[in-house]
């Protein structure tokens, strides 16, 4: 083979390799979950949980009825859900729970002892509850996600609830009021 | 003329001299990754990587890479009930307030696991803060400032936060009127696991910053 040929046919050949090797999806890839996705008012129904986010605040304040020193203020983002089981009893998990604005993750606030993190979930028993978010000072715009996820990390080939809101239509009170969470009257 | 030199000029090379004699493709080959290496070597990437410790006072914040943080001031003492902590015989406990914001885009757990990260903020080998001139004994616990909740402290992105952090350290080690605590270099790096690469963990390096902050001693917190 001409010298000319070999370095043609290897150009080549190293060219495809990269090609291949950029076209190869990752293991996060070929593993990701599967969304589930909608917005406020939305009944998701994903493999083990069904979800419906009720209403979203932002606020500068969040009082907890029941905790002994109350969380510090900042912009607080509270949801209220309502969650049940789809088939058996399901710890809710909702304290893996991560809101994205900006390329910013949060997780569920752990200041917020009456929020919906700490309970199981029964097939055709609605639970209502609420979530808070300590977001950056001052984030009052942009698309929030909110990714309820059952495990801390992204499950892997299993569903995950996504719902998204404009946080410029969310309601500013300055003070938004935790309670435990209750039956639904659903 | 040696013996290679003749076989060369006479132009009768067997496999084994053409093999070896060099052509265009191997000097250039040389002539680039001597170049590479010396040109790595002048701007320092062959030494060994140095951080200047910044030296910082009390109340006063200092922005790494990952955080910001103040440390406020410290207390020995011998126990926390409100912790439930009780320090060791020869050990007393070294209590640090301090303020901490998350540079990152992704929050940091004081200890353990938050969105896909896992951290030991104040413990073990990773620590990111700690006490710069002695050695902890046991794992630190942290907490919020002004609660009594013992639960580990999320940082999250963007949001300043009062923490205290209790170490258990050597007693001699607290016996002066001031206390260093040092910042480390942090880098997250990235790992998979079980074909999981959202697992994140805080690489450590040098200390960059050394703070000086007063001491106070009680019997008890």
């Amino acid at each position: 083979m001409r010298r000319g040929t070999a370095w043609l046919v290897g150009t080549g050949l190293t060219l495809a390799a990269c090609g291949v090797s950029l076209s190869t999806p990752t293991g996060m890839q070929t593993t990701a979950p599967i969304p589930v996705s909608g917005g406020v008012g939305e009944r998701l129904v994903a493999r083990e949980r069904t979800i419906t986010v009720d209403a979203a605040t932002l606020a500068d304040a969040v009082v907890d009825q029941e905790a002994v020193s109350q969380p510090p203020p900042g912009t607080w983002l509270v949801i209220r859900l309502t969650a049940e089981a789809t088939k058996e009893a399901v710890p809710a998990g909702f304290a893996y729970t991560q809101v994205v604005v900006d390329g910013r993750t949060t997780v569920a606030s752990d200041r917020v002892p009456s929020s919906f993190t700490r309970v199981t979930l029964q097939a055709g028993v609605p639970l209502t509850g609420e979530l808070a978010f300590q977001l950056p000072p001052g984030t009052d715009r942009g698309i929030a996600e909110i990714r309820f996820l059952p495990l801390p990390t992204a499950p892997q080939l299993d569903s995950i609830t996504i719902v998204r809101l404009d946080l410029a239509d969310l309601p500013h009170p300055p003070a938004a009021t935790v309670e435990p969470p209750a039956w639904s009257d659903r | 003329m040696g013996a290679r030199s003749r076989i060369l000029a006479s132009g009768r090379l067997g496999d084994v001299e053409r093999r070896a004699a060099l052509g265009p493709e191997d000097w250039i080959a040389a002539i680039v990754v001597t170049g590479f290496i010396g040109a790595a070597a002048l701007l320092g990437g062959l030494g060994d990587r140095t951080v200047e410790s910044v030296d910082v006072a009390a109340d006063t914040v200092y922005s790494s890479e990952l955080l910001d943080l103040t440390v406020h001031d410290a207390r020995a003492v011998d126990a926390l009930p409100d912790q439930y902590i009780e320090a060791k015989a020869g050990t007393r406990l070294l209590v640090v307030r301090m303020t901490i914001t998350d540079r990152w885009d992704l929050p940091i757990s004081a200890d353990g696991y938050a969105a896909g990260v896992t951290t030991s903020l104040f413990s073990g080998k990773h620590a990111v803060v700690l006490p710069a001139d002695t050695t902890p004994v046991g794992l630190a616990t942290g907490w919020y400032a002004g609660t009594e909740n013992s639960t580990a402290p999320v940082f999250q992105p963007g949001v300043t936060t009062e923490v205290e952090v209790a170490w258990q350290v050597p007693a001699n080690a607290v016996e002066g009127d001031t206390v260093a605590i040092a910042l480390r270099q942090a880098t997250p790096k990235h790992f998979e696991v079980f074909a999981d690469e959202r697992s994140i963990m805080l690489a450590t390096g040098d200390v960059e910053a050394r703070f000086e902050v007063p001491l106070t001693k009680g019997d008890a917190g």
